[in-house]
Formats: structure tokens, C-alpha cells, sequence
């Protein structure tokens, strides 16, 4: 983490931009964020290099907070989260590199409009509950909650909620291993 | 004040770089483009940063256009395209962050020397109008992407995608599709979306 004589005026500056704002928080010079009014961050927080953050609100005029970030987090390079309902990164999520969640897509269904053009769907709240840890390359569809302690592994699409304390691979992801609380170990699951 | 300053200029600079430069173009700085001059860029294209543009032509003296974008083209951050023949994004198509786009591959072939000296092989690719690029898909060569269709986050393209469908997977697999004559979207059962991507041709070895 770079502890430049920067980083303390870019934290005051942040303290008044943002919704809620943590102490000992890095966010790198090259992060560019959306509307910070509507994300709150905590404590130890660190958001890497390229990573985007766009906030599309329906309603722009509320005060309620879209994505919160628990404390210990941290973000990994490139990543892109886009939020217009609610994204909820709990405490000590560690999330890798080129990471994208979405908690909206894009609809298609009129054939004579661009889908560029059309309206987004709607939104449905993306949940990422405490110490998980999301591998490189992962996407995260919207309304989708990864349960606790669990890991997402690289390159996978997930589409669907995660159970906590389980291992996930794949596109789309499937739990391939899980912590087994009366032999107090990790067990493979089959299919 | 660096945005609207710099703009301008850099749009000014790129009209005499590019092959064919359109109106309201707006490319980020982060982006490389090795050989511009083989680019046609369309009116209201944007290009996000970190996106890497290289283009390989043959005859690097040649004035054709490899690499050609349509209007209304969208393309975002960290982007790979890579083109050596033919690359066509047609008009109001979105590419998504993280897509690579290739229309040049390396073929299995003379085990005695490494394959970085060895030939590159190259195809063409072909998006269709009004497509979607799903975050970190891969379009591999001699594929064309039909009209409005929507490729799925991280798929892999390796067969031709029939217009007005929606494909997902590694590698990609219609499963949906527009039915013209009810007028609607239709679910495509995999035994019928397998007739244009069969498995068994996919992994054949060229």
C-alpha cells in the first residue's frame, strides 16, 4: 500500500464526497467512481489501481446507500462494479483482479431497438457476506448472495446464491467443495 | 480542464492518423492503437481506456482497412482486439470490458520449431448491428455474429452465432432465440441448438 503525502488530502476530500467514509482507507489515484454520494466505505479499505465503480440510482435525489463496503476489504486491480439497487460487500471480502459485478443487465427482448439502446432489467441486490474470497476473472450476475467464508474460483460466471463455507468453479458456478462442520474438514461434493 | 482542453486536440491529431475518422469520436487516454492508419472509426464511437488495438497488416504499405468500426460503437476498458485480415464491428454494437476480439490464431504445426516463429493463420470475424458483447467473452477467428445478439459473460466464440440469439458458454451455445413468426423470444433446446455448433466439429483438430 503507497503511503503518499497525497493520500491524506485525497482522504479529506473523500470524507466529504462520499456517503459514509472509513479511516485508513487507500484508494488508489487511478480509481474513478460514480456518484460516491451513494457508497459507503469502512475501515481498512483498499480499491486498487483501474477499478471502477459506477453508481446508475433510479432515483438519484435518495439518501439511502447502494453499495456498502464493510471494513478489510479489498479490491483488486480492473475491477468493475456497476450498482443501480444495492451491492453489499460484508467484512475481510478479498476480491481479485479484472473482477466485474453487475447487479442489472441489459434487456433485449425488442428486436428493433440497439441493445445498447434499450433499458436496463431490474435490478436485484448482489450480496457478497463476510470473509469470501472472489478469484481473477469472476463475473457476478445480479441477484446473487455468496454466503459466508466461501471461495468463487477463477474465471467463473456466478448466476446463482452460493451456500457459505464452500468452494465454487466454473461458468456457470458449482460448488465443488464444502467445509463438513462434524468432520471439522473440507469435503469434495459430487455433481 | 484537461478533458476539454485535450480532446479537441487529440481528435484534431487523430483526424490525419486514422484511416477514416468520424465525428464525435471520443478515445480515452490509456488506449493503444499500434497502426491507426488501417482503423476506420465511425461517428459517436467511444473507446475506453486500457483497450489495446493491434492490427498486423501483411503489406504494410497497403491502404485497405483492416480494422473497420461502425457509428455508435462502444467499446470499454481493457479490451484486447487484435486484427491481421478482416475485423468488422458493425454499427451500435457494445463491447463489454475484458472482451477479446481476434482474427488471427496460431495453428499446431511443425513440432521441430517453437510455434512463436511459426505462420500466423488469419481469418476474419464479423459482429453484426446491434449486438451485445457480454464482460470477457472471447471471439475467435472465422466467426460471424449475427444481428442483435447477445454473447454471454465469459463465453468463447468459436462457431458462427445465427442473428436475433442469445449464446453462453465455453464454447458458446445458442440457448435462446428470437422466433420471428410468434414474435417472440424462444428457448432452444440443446439437441436443436447443437445442428449449427456441433460439439465433435468443435474439437476437431485442423
Amino acid at each position: 500500500m503507497r503511503k503518499g503525502p497525497w493520500r491524506f488530502f485525497r482522504n479529506f476530500k473523500n470524507r466529504l464526497i462520499f456517503g459514509h467514509y472509513g479511516k485508513n482507507v487507500y484508494i488508489d489515484s487511478r480509481v474513478r467512481i460514480v456518484r460516491p454520494r451513494f457508497i459507503s466505505i469502512g475501515d481498512n479499505v483498499t480499491i486498487s489501481a483501474d477499478t471502477d465503480i459506477y453508481v446508475h440510482p433510479f432515483d438519484r435525489d435518495s439518501k439511502e446507500l447502494i453499495i456498502q463496503i464493510g471494513h478489510n476489504v479489498h479490491i483488486g486491480r480492473n475491477n468493475i462494479i456497476g450498482a443501480r439497487k444495492s451491492v453489499i460487500l460484508e467484512e475481510n471480502v478479498l476480491i481479485g483482479p479484472h473482477v466485474m459485478i453487475g447487479d442489472h443487465s441489459h434487456g433485449y427482448e425488442d428486436i428493433e431497438i440497439p441493445i445498447k439502446f434499450q433499458e436496463t432489467t431490474e435490478a436485484g441486490p448482489v450480496r457478497i457476506e463476510r470473509d469470501s474470497w472472489i478469484g481473477a476473472n469472476v463475473f457476478i450476475l445480479p441477484n446473487v448472495t455468496i454466503g459466508r467464508h466461501s471461495v468463487v474460483g477463477a474465471n467463473s460466471v456466478v448466476n446463482r446464491d452460493i451456500p457459505p463455507h464452500s468452494v465454487a468453479v466454473g461458468a456457470p458456478a458449482r460448488v465443488i467443495k464444502r467445509y463438513d462442520f462434524d468432520l471439522k474438514e473440507w469435503v469434495k461434493v459430487n455433481g | 480542464m484537461k478533458k476539454w482542453f485535450w480532446y479537441p486536440v487529440a481528435n484534431i491529431k487523430n483526424r490525419f492518423l486514422f484511416g477514416a475518422y468520424g465525428k464525435d469520436v471520443y478515445i480515452e487516454p490509456g488506449v493503444v492503437i499500434n497502426r491507426p492508419r488501417f482503423v476506420h472509426v465511425g461517428n459517436h464511437v467511444r473507446i475506453k481506456r486500457n483497450t489495446s488495438i493491434n492490427l498486423h497488416p501483411k503489406d504494410k504499405r497497403s491502404k485497405e482497412i483492416l480494422f473497420f468500426i461502425g457509428d455508435n460503437v462502444i467499446i470499454s476498458e481493457s479490451c484486447f482486439i487484435s486484427a491481421c485480415n478482416h475485423l468488422v464491428i458493425e454499427e451500435n454494437v457494445g463491447i463489454s470490458p475484458n472482451v477479446m476480439i481476434i482474427d488471427n490464431s496460431r495453428k499446431p504445426g511443425d513440432i521441430s520449431r517453437p510455434s512463436k516463429e511459426q505462420k500466423v493463420e488469419s481469418g476474419y470475424v464479423h459482429i453484426g448491428a446491434d449486438s451485445w458483447i457480454a464482460y470477457g467473452a472471447c471471439v475467435l477467428p472465422n466467426v460471424t455474429i449475427g444481428r442483435h445478439c447477445i454473447i454471454g459473460a465469459l463465453s468463447v466464440v468459436n462457431k458462427d452465432i445465427p442473428p436475433y440469439s442469445v449464446a453462453v458458454g465455453s464454447p458458446a451455445k445458442v440457448v435462446k432465440r428470437f422466433d420471428l413468426e410468434k414474435r417472440t423470444w424462444v428457448k432452444v433446446s440443446n439437441e436443436e441448438g447443437a445442428d449449427g455448433l456441433d460439439e465433435k466439429k468443435v474439437g476437431k483438430p485442423q
